[in-house]
């Protein structure tokens, strides 16, 4: 693919064109891959393929914000979904290693998981913890995990409100634990975003 | 560019997320997913298929894009107008619902014929897109016509009352819009509302296609104009109140230009607001929105969607009413402010207007109390009646219950009617044709309706009852506390003759007494009477009734007047407290509390204490009140004291200032509580050093006190004794005499032997006969007004200091050099080091 043609494909995928990000995926994808190192000590449980294909999920997702006249190479932007994808895959198993339960819900009851899942949420995202009328949480987070990709709404749904541990949710989903930790990762940030972004009637562009 | 041919594995990747955002997205109608294969291509392609299908149309290259497709503007080649034509956005929640969706809403704006509605002229399919084609509207949206013109605030609700109207309209074909906003709204270039964009309309009956549920729940629409049912999700609680309110925030917004509450915070917080954030007042950020189009507004906005106007013809006549002049229905449990209105309406004399509005607000008290008995009556009736189909006592029983019932509205009816008929025939005809325009007073209107009723023949004692009642608590506000007297004795006797002595309304009107006996200085009776209510409504209706309440409340102040500080100060907190916990803290009946015990702790010299309630209050009262309405003047008056005391002078000198005028507008020159401001903004000035200021204002207070009649009432006693006094200061012992004795008889008829009022009248009449060479007189009097004021006030009080100082200097006078060297060593002494 020559320059003139990327130009023109990313041009046209952030306007919307799916078939054009499509085709850039297929060059770019694969040199995304081969530039990622995964530490042998977290091999067994994560795997570049795992990596990849919530890159390209990403990559479909976040298309429109891409700003091809601000950013650096639409490979580049690729490449960093990547490397963060990689970075909260490793993270999440670390912590595995150490677990901290007060970042488990172990709810007594769905609107519990709820409730703890929200201010989990509010503490990751750094912002004062609000109030919230419990019914009201769950409602919102209800919604907001119904709007998440399938993969993400299942991890949460797993893990975070029915408190399988990663192993199980990795198992039920065939996927690897450090898959899941990544999908968990973005599928958090989806939410946090859905909720309490400041951005909701912004066009912003990365 | 390193060229690489795709794996296997890396094509099903991508193509599995593909799928997976197209996914999301066609569930998703807010946040950053893109319009994929919705770009400009895909537009252009979109346009090329509808010019092929439509050939009777030329689609030009203006496009819209909406939360539900997109919108082309095209000219209609048979008639040369131009059209809009909508194509439904393609995804699978429409497709597994959008065919039939779409039909309905077709159908809905088809039958919608209306000047302010979007009419649909015709609609089809192509290429498996839905497409419907409506007049295009030529101009603006909302909130940019508002910006791009100027409009008055009249013409901005004339605006509106249109817009409720056509809503109104739709809704009472059973459509309900759920997304009005400014974006929905067109005006034309000839400035006529187009409401459009009923795509997410929703019929009333049997609408089996459920909400789409997104982010914050169950609501489909624009969140800053979205209401606290749609945000919260309440499944089925969306219907024509719900319009209401998204009408209410584009009045607002249009009146303000800003939004009830923050709105660009993000979702949470926006939805926090909506549910639960007052929105501000208008006049608050607009100073061309006054307190109707306050209430208005609010009115709409309401929480509880069954407080807000329960229809969009509603708030249009509510706005209506207020371009025309006329009382809202948002204001209606005011009575001053519905007083205000119909006053100036009928047009009465100026001199009758005060007045009038007094008497009306009598009567309207009653009316509403009487409409309200048999509104519940009838309610009860309604329910004992329903209740009798699904009882399981015998439905004979049931009947006879809900009969009874019914004959108690009836009688509470015939009773309304009644006072009604006095009114129109007897109270109104008092003020003749004639009359008009004179200014005839409402003394003399009240008086003649007063002669009319002791002239016809008694009938029903409960008739009788509440229009003695009316006119007693007429001549009450109007100052006249003679006849007030008269007319609520009068009630009494009826009202216990047709109700029994613990009834509801007997003890209301032995309540007014003893307000009337108080105003009068007749502190025993009032007390007593009080005390006898009290135990009743506590015995009968409990102690947390609203009326036991009140009773503590007025004893409280009784108390205060008498002397027994400690009863009045127990009563009082008490007062505040259960007030507080059964109204909350912006209600009147809580200010009124704590306005009265601050008024207590400021009698008390405890001035701080008295600020932190009094001010609150204050502030709480002008949110509530009209600016018409005495009760605000009040705290007003009050607050202005007590910031005199504590030496704020600039702010009590504007608030004084503010209570005098207002009184006087309200109530009249020679009203009570207008003498008694004048009397507090004099003692300011004289503490103050402005002795020519205060003595204006005393003589004032002095002159209209007497010729409204009012020479032997508390104020004018009080008055009396001031402005003698002033006359001593200047030396004019000769005139500030027989003012000095007229305020200690006038004193002595109604405080207690004991009282420190009657101490300071004794002293200063003491002092004013010492310095006639009256000695001996002075001596007698002197001696007990200073001993009075000592053991009440103690010496560090001014009034006790000057009245044992003026003591010193007559035995100083008469050679009784120990005595006096004896008093004078009792005052504390300025130069001591603390």
């Amino acid at each position: 693919m020559d320059e003139t043609t990327a130009k023109s494909k990313i041009a046209a995928a952030v306007a919307g064109d799916t078939e054009a990000l499509t085709a850039l995926l297929h060059h770019f994808g694969p040199d995304v891959e081969r530039s990622l190192q995964i530490n042998p000590v977290w091999q067994p449980v994560l795997e570049t393929s795992d990596v990849m294909q919530v890159t390209y999920l990403e990559a479909f997702l976040r298309i429109g914000r891409f700003d091809p006249e601000r950013s650096d190479s639409f490979v580049a932007w690729l490449r960093r979904i990547a490397q963060n994808n990689l970075r909260d895959a490793i993270r999440g198993l670390e912590r595995q290693k150490q677990p901290q339960p007060r970042n488990r819900i172990r709810p007594a009851n769905h609107q519990d998981s709820m409730v703890g899942l929200y201010e989990m949420l509010e503490a990751e995202s750094g912002t004062p913890s609000r109030q919230v009328r419990r019914d009201e949480a769950c409602q919102v987070l209800e919604s907001a995990i119904r709007l998440l990709p399938d993969r993400y709404g299942e991890v949460v749904r797993r893990y975070d409100l029915e408190a399988q541990s990663i192993q199980e949710v990795a198992e039920a989903m065939g996927r690897s634990p450090g898959a899941i930790h990544m999908l968990r990762a973005r599928a958090h940030e989806r939410l946090r975003q859905q909720m309490g972004s400041s951005s909701d009637y912004l066009d912003t562009r990365e | 560019m390193t060229s690489h041919a795709p794996s296997d594995g890396h094509a099903s990747w991508i193509a599995a997320a593909r799928a997976e955002a197209e996914d999301l997205r066609q569930r998703s109608t807010f946040g950053d997913i893109p319009l994929m294969g919705r770009g400009p291509a895909h537009e252009a392609e979109l346009r090329q298929t509808l010019q092929e299908a439509l050939p009777g149309y030329e689609l030009t290259d203006a496009v819209f894009r909406g939360g539900q497709g997109v919108v082309f503007k095209a000219l209609q080649k048979s008639t040369n107008r131009d059209v809009a034509i909508k194509v439904l956005r393609e995804h699978p929640a429409e497709l597994r619902h959008g065919t039939a969706r779409f039909d309905r809403e077709v159908q809905i704006l088809s039958q919608l014929k209306h000047p302010n509605i979007v009419g649909i002229v015709d609609s089809g399919a192509t290429c498996g897109h839905r497409y419907y084609i409506m007049d295009f509207i030529d101009g603006l949206s909302l909130d940019d016509y508002l910006i791009a013109h100027t409009l008055s605030v009249r013409a901005k609700l004339a605006l509106f009352v249109e817009i409720c109207n056509a809503v109104n309209v739709a809704h009472l074909r059973g459509v309900i819009h759920r997304d009005l906003k400014p974006s929905n709204i067109r005006i034309d270039r000839a400035g006529r509302p187009h409401i459009l964009d009923f795509g997410l309309a929703k019929t009333d009956e049997h609408d089996e296609f459920a909400t789409v549920h997104t982010i914050t729940g169950q609501f489909v629409g624009s969140l800053p104009w979205a209401s606290p049912e749609q945000v919260d999700g309440i499944d089925g609680g969306v219907d024509v109140r719900t319009d209401v309110y998204a009408l209410g925030v584009m009045l607002f917004c249009a009146m303000t230009g800003a939004f009830p509450y923050p709105v660009d915070t993000g979702f949470r917080t926006t939805i926090e607001h909506i549910c639960n954030t007052q929105p501000s007042r208008p006049s608050q950020l607009a100073n061309t929105a006054d307190d109707e189009i306050d209430q208005i507004v609010l009115k709409a906005l309401r929480k509880d969607r069954d407080e807000r106007y329960q229809t969009a013809g509603n708030f249009a006549r509510d706005i209506q009413r207020y371009l025309d002049g006329e009382a809202i229905e948002a204001k209606r449990d005011s009575s001053w402010y519905l007083l205000r209105k119909a006053a100036r309406r009928h047009r009465i004399a100026a001199g009758v207007a005060a007045g009038f509005v007094v008497l009306l607000a009598a009567l309207v008290m009653v009316l509403a109390y009487s409409n309200r008995q048999i509104r519940m009556a009838r309610d009860d009736a309604e329910q004992q009646a329903q209740a009798a189909q699904k009882a399981r006592a015998t439905a004979q029983d049931r009947a006879v219950e809900a009969e009874a019932a019914r004959d108690e509205a009836q009688r509470q009816a015939r009773i309304a009617t009644a006072v009604t008929d006095f009114l129109n025939d007897d109270l109104l005809a008092a003020v003749a044709p004639e009359d008009m325009g004179k200014d005839v007073t409402m003394r003399e209107v009240v008086d003649r309706a007063a002669e009319r009723l002791s002239q016809r023949p008694p009938a029903e004692a409960e008739v009788d009852g509440h229009i003695h009642f009316t006119l007693g608590n007429t001549y009450l506000q109007l100052g006249e506390l003679d006849q007030a007297l008269k007319h609520l004795t009068n009630a009494q006797r009826l009202f216990i003759e047709a109700y029994g002595e613990h009834h509801d309304n007997t003890l209301s009107v032995m309540n007014d007494l003893a307000w009337v006996h108080e105003a009068r200085g007749e502190l025993s009776e009032s007390v007593e009477l009080y005390e006898n209510v009290l135990a009743l409504r506590q015995m009968h209706f409990g102690e947390d009734h609203i009326e036991t309440v009140t009773v503590k409340c007025n004893l409280g102040w009784t108390y205060a007047r008498i002397g027994d500080l400690e009863k009045s100060e127990a009563l009082m907190i008490e007062c505040v407290d259960e007030r507080r916990k059964t109204h909350g803290d912006d209600d009147r009946r809580t200010l009124t509390a704590m306005n009265n015990l601050a008024m207590l702790y400021q009698f008390q010299q405890r001035y701080d204490e008295a600020l932190k309630l009094a001010e609150p209050e204050l502030a709480a009262s002008r949110r509530l009140l009209d600016i018409d309405n005495p009760s605000l003047y009040v705290s007003v008056s009050n607050v202005a004291t007590l910031l005199d005391a504590v030496d704020q002078n600039d702010r009590a000198e504007a608030l004084f200032e503010e209570a005098l005028a207002a009184r006087q507008r309200i109530l009249g020159a020679g009203h009570p509580k207008t003498l008694l401001t004048f009397n507090n903004f004099a003692t300011f000035h004289s503490g103050n050093g402005n002795k020519t200021k205060a003595r204006e204002l005393m003589e004032t207070a002095y002159r209209l006190g007497n010729e409204a009649g009012h020479a032997d009432l508390p104020i004018m006693v009080t008055i009396t004794s001031n402005l003698a006094e002033t006359h001593s200061r200047a030396g004019e012992f000769e005139k500030a005499l027989p003012m000095h004795q007229a305020a200690l008889k006038n004193g002595n008829g109604y405080l207690p032997a004991d009282h420190q009022y009657v101490g300071l009248y004794e002293a200063r009449l003491g002092r004013c006969l010492m310095e006639l060479d009256r000695i001996t007189e002075g001596e007698t009097l002197l001696r007990s007004g200073q001993k009075k004021l000592e053991e009440k006030l103690g010496l560090e009080n001014e009034l006790s200091r000057n009245a044992t100082g003026w003591l010193a200097e007559l035995y100083r006078r008469q050679g009784k050099l120990d005595e006096a060297k004896s008093l004078e060593a009792k005052l504390p002494s300025e130069t001591r080091d603390d």
